[in-house]
């Protein structure tokens, strides 16, 4: 028993040595870690959480540092989950996860807070991680959190060269490490502005699949556009260069689904337009030019007004026009995207390919059959595309169909259930029963689904397309007219249109969508105005939204060239270099500047007027040197320069007073100051 | 490292004696550091990844580190710059113990800096300064925390640096190596200095030598009736200048008038320590001399020294002590 006490003293004997600076280290990589590991399974989690109180409790004395057997096995354990988790592809995800678990592992490794090597790989890794952050987000928040968690790191790397003694005082080294970020950031500005920016990528991870973002997916079923409906979020954000064109024409086109099983939309594979896009489309009307800056979604679509006929954007790589015409990129958009675009809206759309329009006929076998008699009904009635297509609109118009963002669930052949007995549904609902009633009265046509309608931010002049925006709609071939847009929807008469799509699509940010509270004291206009006000407020953080994303996210080559253009300098490589250079002279000379200017402020003023009073004596005639005593100086002086006697007197014992006595004596110090000013010797042979 | 290594022994070459050493920017040196590489490939990956990715706020966070990369270099060298280093006195040693060196350090500056409040003369610390003896491997190792050292704007600090001493004389101390990684360890700024210094190094003395006073020359043999202030030995009337302590207070009391006691040291001789009466080469004679010193300071004997071409007269006390085993020191180097 008495041993055992021992051992425990011992152990707390121990506590003392092995608390340091890095018992911080599982703290600050734990905050680190945090924005991967809440999108990571919970094994994972679970696994680095284990690890780090591992260290903890180790620091703190409790269990001893694993030893080789122990750490081999926790390796495997953390391969084996790895595996479980990602299996053998090597995406991004993967290898953060991956990179974060050895880190963890690599804490267990430290001997004791002088063990600089492994510290110091922890810090630096810790750095690479949470810069690797941006790749996923770029929001403000983002930017906040990894920019203060560099500085922490940047705190504990100073701490960890100072003495242990001094370590823990870890603010003591704030301002200096404060000062070194603010000297840093001319450097950082001047390399971000200037340094030359190449577009492409170098290389491509695979992409890590499905990660919780809501927006338009490749397929499309009963209910799959019903989801977006709520969701307020930002899509992407435009602005026309001009003036937008009228609602009409808003159809910012996406994927375009031609193949069905009568339940389930899907698309064909896309391959880029072979032909010229001349040759596809024949317009007339002056093409709309605008920027869209693309919120990630995680697909390959570049939203674009109907037909794109100019591209241009240094941050999408490889984007081309597929065979549906689709604008598409070559990876998934992983990260805020911004690109340039002229559209065409009125325009004729010719056959792309050779089986186009025979798998735009496919209606499938053995379902929706009541749709199927409608459509062959009408083949037989009418002899022209043109009227099969008014006839179908006025289906739509005539029969008690309600547009409805609530519509029943609707899963063995959703086509006749709603064209005969629900009678209510959605766009996708509205969209595919239209195509499949064209196709079975032979009459090629296809689903289209993206995003319809803007809203205008008035405080930053640009325009926001959400999420609910999303929109389905159809396109249809009329033989030597091409492919023409026909949205089924549009047919809904407003009487028969559910008050919810107003509350989402045109009146979304009225007064009860705020998250206001519910004033009933208020009178009707008080409430417009706090609802005008509020609007206006979300409308200018918007605004900053995307400034911020237009010139510091969005900053690439085709800003830095108009950048480099404004300066006055014609673009290139050369010219970026050149800046590059001369920028770093001009922060070096303004450096030299700003010291010498606080040497300036820190001297010793009362050291200075003395030398200077001096130096008066000096070139009066007087030898006398800064190491001689004040009083002999004095005495010397009086004999010179008999006249001036009081003014000597004055200075001297002034400067003694404040030497020797009072040294906080800032009147004394003024007075020495202008005396010494005042003294004006006469020279003397 | 070998490159390393033939580095820094030209730079010792280059190393001048001074009395007192300021460290200028045109002689701290300064290279980055092993962890300073790694530091480097961490912002190139990040590079890498901004280019590959055209993700605005990697560039920026790589540019970022970057711009503190090259800051935390002239901040490191600054660390060094305007420091002065110094030795103070040193007390003697007996060869082969090992030499306490007082080294003074301060940060010299030509303009005196008054009225700063605390925490503006923190900021003028220099931190985290280590002083090592140059050796070859002194680019490479690492030297310990505990070793660093802080100097305030406004005080200066003592560093006891020990270096073991080999031969008798003057002592020649070793090339320092200063250096400084703060703030963020990336880069090594450092520089040589060689100090002038005091030290002596007396000769080591003998094993226990058996000292005959026959063999020395008594001049002024007093025998045992020499004064000393170990054995009371009976009252003589005070005199003027004897000690307080030994004035006999009782007897004072009884109005006897005043008497001071008188002592016998053990055994009280004075003698002449003659190098031509010893025998050996001339350390063999050092060392016999210095311990015959040691000895007759500890017995508290009135001694001389003649040495070849040096005398010094029959004395006693610490200064005298001192002189003669300083003169043995001295001998023929």
């Amino acid at each position: 028993m008495m041993s055992f006490i021992s051992e425990q003293f011992k152990k707390y004997i121990f506590i003392k040595n092995m608390m340091g600076l890095h018992t911080l280290l599982p703290i600050i990589l734990f905050v680190i870690l945090v924005p991967h590991l809440s999108s990571v399974s919970l094994t994972i989690t679970i696994y680095i959480v284990c690890i780090l109180l591992w260290f903890i409790l180790h620091t703190l004395g409790f269990i001893p540092r694993p030893g080789k057997f122990i750490q081999f096995f926790l390796v495997m354990i953390a391969l084996a989950i790895l595996v479980m988790n990602y299996g053998i592809l090597f995406s991004q995800k993967a290898s953060l996860s991956l990179l974060s678990i050895m880190l963890c592992l690599k804490l267990l490794e430290i001997q004791n807070e002088l063990d600089r090597r492994n510290i110091f790989l922890i810090l630096f890794l810790s750095y690479f991680i949470l810069v690797i952050y941006f790749l996923h987000s770029q929001s403000l928040f983002m930017t906040l959190f990894v920019l203060s968690n560099i500085i922490i790191l940047t705190l504990m790397l100073g701490a960890f060269n100072r003495k242990p003694q001094a370590s823990l005082l870890l603010f003591d080294n704030f301002y200096l490490i404060g000062r070194m970020f603010i000297k840093a950031l001319p450097i950082a500005i001047l390399l971000f502005l200037f340094f030359p920016r190449i577009p492409g990528p170098l290389w491509t991870l695979p992409d890590n699949g499905q990660s919780g973002t809501t927006g338009l997916s490749d397929k499309m079923f009963p209910g799959s556009v019903t989801n977006l409906a709520d969701s307020n979020e930002i899509a992407f954000r435009v602005s026309f260069s001009g003036s937008p064109p009228s609602s009409d024409k808003l159809y910012w086109r996406g994927p375009v689904l031609s193949e069905t099983d009568g339940f389930l939309w899907s698309q064909k594979k896309q391959t880029p337009l072979k032909p010229m896009f001349n040759e596809v489309i024949t317009h007339t009307s002056k093409p709309i030019s605008y920027t869209v800056t693309l919120e990630p979604h995680q697909q390959k679509w570049l939203f674009a007004l109907e037909m794109p006929d100019q591209v241009r954007g240094d941050t999408i790589n490889g984007y081309y026009l597929s065979t549906d015409l689709q604008l598409l990129n070559q990876s998934n958009i992983h990260q805020l995207t911004q690109y340039h675009v002229n559209s065409v809206t009125q325009f004729q759309l010719n056959q792309v390919r050779k089986n186009e329009l025979v798998e735009s006929l496919i209606f499938p076998q053995q379902s929706n059959p009541r749709t199927y008699q409608l459509g062959k009904l009408w083949k037989e009635t009418y002899h022209s595309s043109q009227q099969i297509v008014t006839q179908a609109l006025n289906y739509f118009r005539d029969k008690p169909f309600f547009y409805t963002k609530q519509p029943n669930a609707m899963i063995n052949n959703p086509s006749d259930q709603f064209l005969f007995d629900e009678k209510r549904g959605f766009c996708e609902h509205y969209a595919s029963s239209f195509v499949l009633l064209m196709r079975a009265a032979g009459i090629p046509a296809r689903v289209v689904t993206g995003y319809q309608g803007l809203e205008k931010n008035e405080v930053g002049d640009y325009y926001v397309v959400r999420q609910s925006n999303a929109h389905a709609w159809a396109e249809v071939w009329f033989g030597k007219q091409g492919w023409k847009r026909i949205d089924p929807t549009s047919m809904i008469p407003p009487s028969r249109i559910e008050p919810d799509i107003f509350q989402t699509n045109l009146d979304r940010l009225s007064f009860s969508s705020l998250n206001l509270p519910d004033l009933p004291q208020l009178s009707a206009q008080q409430k417009t105005a706090l609802y005008n006000f509020s609007l206006q407020i979300k409308q200018s953080i918007d605004t900053i939204k995307n400034t911020w994303n237009n010139w510091v996210l969005g900053y690439d080559q085709s800003k830095q060239n108009l950048l480099v253009k404004l300066m006055g300098f014609t673009s290139g490589w050369q010219t970026l270099i050149f800046l590059l250079i001369g920028g770093f002279t001009v922060l070096i000379v303004l450096f030299q500047i700003f010291y010498l200017y606080r040497l300036h402020q820190q001297a010793d003023k009362v050291y200075l007027n003395y030398s200077k009073f001096i130096k008066k004596l000096n070139s009066a005639g007087m030898p006398a040197q800064l190491s001689d005593g004040p009083e002999a100086i004095k005495q010397k002086a009086m004999q010179y320069f008999p006249e001036q006697e009081r003014l000597i007197v004055n200075i001297i014992n002034n400067y003694i007073q404040i030497r020797y006595a009072d040294k906080s004596n800032t009147s004394a110090i003024h007075k020495f100051i202008s005396q010494v000013k005042q003294f004006k010797p006469l020279h003397k042979q | 490292m070998k490159i390393f290594v033939k580095l820094q022994n030209w730079l010792l070459k280059r190393v001048s004696r001074k009395d007192s050493a300021v460290l200028k920017s045109n002689a701290i040196y300064i290279l980055p550091t092993k962890e300073g590489l790694l530091f480097a490939i961490v912002v190139l990956l990040l590079l890498s990844a901004a280019i590959n990715f055209n993700n605005s706020l990697v560039f920026f966070c790589t540019f970022l580190m970057t711009g503190i990369g090259i800051i935390s270099m002239h901040m490191t060298q600054q660390n060094l710059l305007d420091l002065e280093f110094s030795i103070a006195h040193v007390k003697p040693v007996f060869c082969f113990q090992n030499l306490s060196l007082p080294l003074v350090i301060k940060q010299s500056s030509h303009q005196q800096v008054t009225n700063r409040s605390s925490f503006k003369k923190k900021q003028l610390y220099k931190y985290s300064i280590a002083v090592q003896f140059s050796h070859q491997k002194s680019l490479s190792s690492q030297p310990d925390l505990e070793d660093l050292t802080d100097v305030p704007m406004d005080d200066s600090i003592l560093l006891q640096l020990s270096s073991p001493t080999n031969h008798r004389g003057s002592f020649e101390l070793p090339p320092l190596t200063i250096s400084s990684r703060y703030p963020l360890g990336l880069f090594r700024a450092w520089t040589n200095i060689q100090l002038n210094n005091d030290a002596i190094v007396y000769p080591k003395p003998a094993r226990k030598f058996i000292h005959k006073p026959e063999s020395g020359t008594h001049s002024e043999g007093q025998g045992s009736k020499g004064r000393g202030f170990d054995d009371f030995s009976g009252f003589k009337s005070y005199q003027t200048g004897e000690s307080l302590k030994h004035i006999h207070w009782k007897a004072y009391a009884r109005e006897q008038g005043l008497l001071s006691k008188t002592f016998t040291g053990g055994n009280n001789h004075e003698f002449w320590l003659d190098w031509n009466e010893l025998t050996g080469d001339i350390e063999n004679r050092l060392r016999q001399l210095c311990r015959l010193i040691i000895d007759a300071e500890v017995q508290g004997d009135r001694y001389g020294l003649v040495l070849p071409g040096c005398t010094i007269n029959i004395s006693q006390g610490q200064l005298h002590y001192h002189q003669c085993l300083k003169s043995l020191a001295m001998y023929q180097v």
